[in-house]
């Protein structure tokens, strides 16, 4: 995926008329690239950074806290330390890394402050019908999303931290350690569980009532 | 967001689950966080901004180090003296004799000075200098009246030519002796009064200097052995500490920690009680 998103912005790029071409070059900047233009004060390029990891961002704390408040609160807390710490930014691992470790650490203090922290189901799934659905498909499509949704909820803190950072950050379980401060085993036994409690969660045969 | 590299590594999820899971993640940021973030990204990394910064730093420090320049060469052209004689400001040492009884007392203040900066010295001084001042006084109204006395009883005695005319006069000089006498006895019994006021003033003053110089060391002492850190990190060690203290009858220690450890430690079970 990344490959054929390089690929059609080097196309895009090499067109003619292209008002943002200087700025993007031929071939798009990985992440660190962009930070290190910022650092230089260069605001399109901590823009550019940031559309390709708001939505993830965002929903990690969405659903690690399960409170849509306080998930925007700690978005804008980590991304206001990534902007701060902006001049002491080294390439020195992936910017991935570096953002969700920042997050991680946010959602640590936050625990802290409210240690009797609730977790809302905050998160609404999609109620309307999509238009191949039929009204028994969608209710029992719903029905799966809602105990997803609870199990998601219903998971250790560590290992919904886990999963969420492996599936909206996309991290490897080394950078997953790295982030969480715990060892590779621990973090591959923490996914572990979590996969088989969210399987068992979706998989679970629905119960008449 | 997902790379080669982590489905490669760790496909632990499974298509499945990732599936059901995109289904529910489809949760986007809301617009006026992505405003309020982007807006702080512009603000922070503006070039004018980072600009005015980085002559302004420069600026403050040239500012500060000119106005000290300033005022050091201001004070050294008015010759105002920044360290004035330290003799000037202390105080006038008490007369020889007091000086030496009262440091012939032990009072701990050695002690003290080194290991708490406290200093029973000036205290000590003052109620000698009153002593002192207030004994003086009473003396010099004593000897004065008696040596008046006198003095008019030999000048009498000499001035006379024959021994009535002395007789007569000493019966003269006799009602004045007479008279003075009371007078004498007056002054003897005030000097005596402010002696001891004098007297009770410095003892009370040395006993205050005592008092505050023996709390202190008590406190040094029991700084030294009272519950150490090591101890105070174990809330069971800490209250066999406390109960230590109990039973050697040191309850003022004991009390002391007691308080810090129901501060330190609420939820633990409180420490032997202390009477």
């Amino acid at each position: 995926m990344a490959v054929a998103r390089a690929e059609m912005t080097t196309t895009l790029c090499a067109g003619e008329g292209l008002a943002y071409a200087p700025a993007m070059e031929r071939a798009p900047l990985d992440d660190s690239a962009l930070m290190l233009r910022y650092q230089d004060g260069d605001t399109a390029a901590f823009e550019e950074l940031y559309r390709r990891h708001n939505d993830a961002l965002y929903r990690y704390f969405l659903r690690l806290g399960g409170d849509a408040a306080a998930a925007e609160d700690l978005y804008q807390e980590a991304w206001t330390k990534i902007i701060r710490a902006r001049s002491s930014y080294r390439p020195t691992a992936k910017f991935t890394t570096f953002l969700y470790r920042v997050a991680h650490n946010c959602f640590i203090d936050y625990v802290r402050r409210n240690k009797r922290h609730t977790q809302t189901a905050a998160v609404d799934p999609d109620t309307q019908p999509s238009a191949n659905e039929s009204p028994e498909m969608h209710a029992e499509s719903r029905l799966a999303r809602e105990r997803l949704e609870i199990a998601l909820l219903s998971l250790p803190e560590e290992q919904r931290d886990v999963f969420l950072l492996h599936e909206e950050a996309g991290l490897s379980l080394d950078e997953i350690a790295g982030v969480t401060g715990a060892n590779r085993e621990a973090t591959k036994s923490r996914l572990r569980y979590a996969v088989r409690k969210l399987r068992a969660a979706i998989d679970e045969p629905e119960v008449e009532t | 967001m997902r790379t080669d590299d982590t489905t490669r590594h760790d496909d632990e999820v499974g298509s499945d689950l990732r599936d059901a899971y995109r289904r529910i993640a489809t949760e986007t940021t809301p617009p006026h966080l992505d405003e309020a973030v982007l807006a702080a990204a512009a603000t922070a990394g503006s070039p004018a901004k980072k600009g005015l910064w980085q002559w302004r730093r420069p600026l403050a420090w040239a500012t500060m180090i000119g106005l000290s320049f300033a005022i050091v060469l201001e004070f050294n052209q008015t010759g105002v003296d920044l360290a004035p004689d330290l003799e000037e400001t202390l105080p006038q040492s008490a007369p020889a004799d007091v000086d030496d009884e009262t440091s012939a007392e032990p009072t701990g203040d050695a002690a003290l000075d080194g290991a708490s900066g406290f200093s029973a010295e000036p205290l000590r001084k003052e109620a000698a200098d009153e002593a002192a001042r207030a004994a003086r006084q009473s003396l010099e109204r004593t000897v004065a009246t008696e040596a008046e006395v006198e003095k008019r009883a030999r000048d009498a005695e000499l001035e006379t030519m024959s021994a009535p005319a002395a007789a007569e006069l000493r019966e003269s000089a006799e009602p004045s002796v007479k008279s003075l006498a009371p007078a004498t006895a007056t002054v003897a019994t005030e000097a005596d009064a402010l002696g001891a006021v004098a007297t009770d003033s410095a003892e009370r003053l040395r006993a205050d200097a005592d008092r505050q110089a023996n709390f202190l060391l008590q406190q040094s002492a029991s700084d030294e052995a009272a519950c150490d850190d090591m101890t105070r990190a174990d809330p069971a060690r800490w209250r066999e500490c406390i109960r230590a203290l109990v039973d050697t009858r040191r309850l003022d220690e004991a009390r002391l920690e007691s308080r810090l450890f129901l501060e330190t430690f609420p939820d633990e079970p409180a420490p032997v009680p202390v009477k």
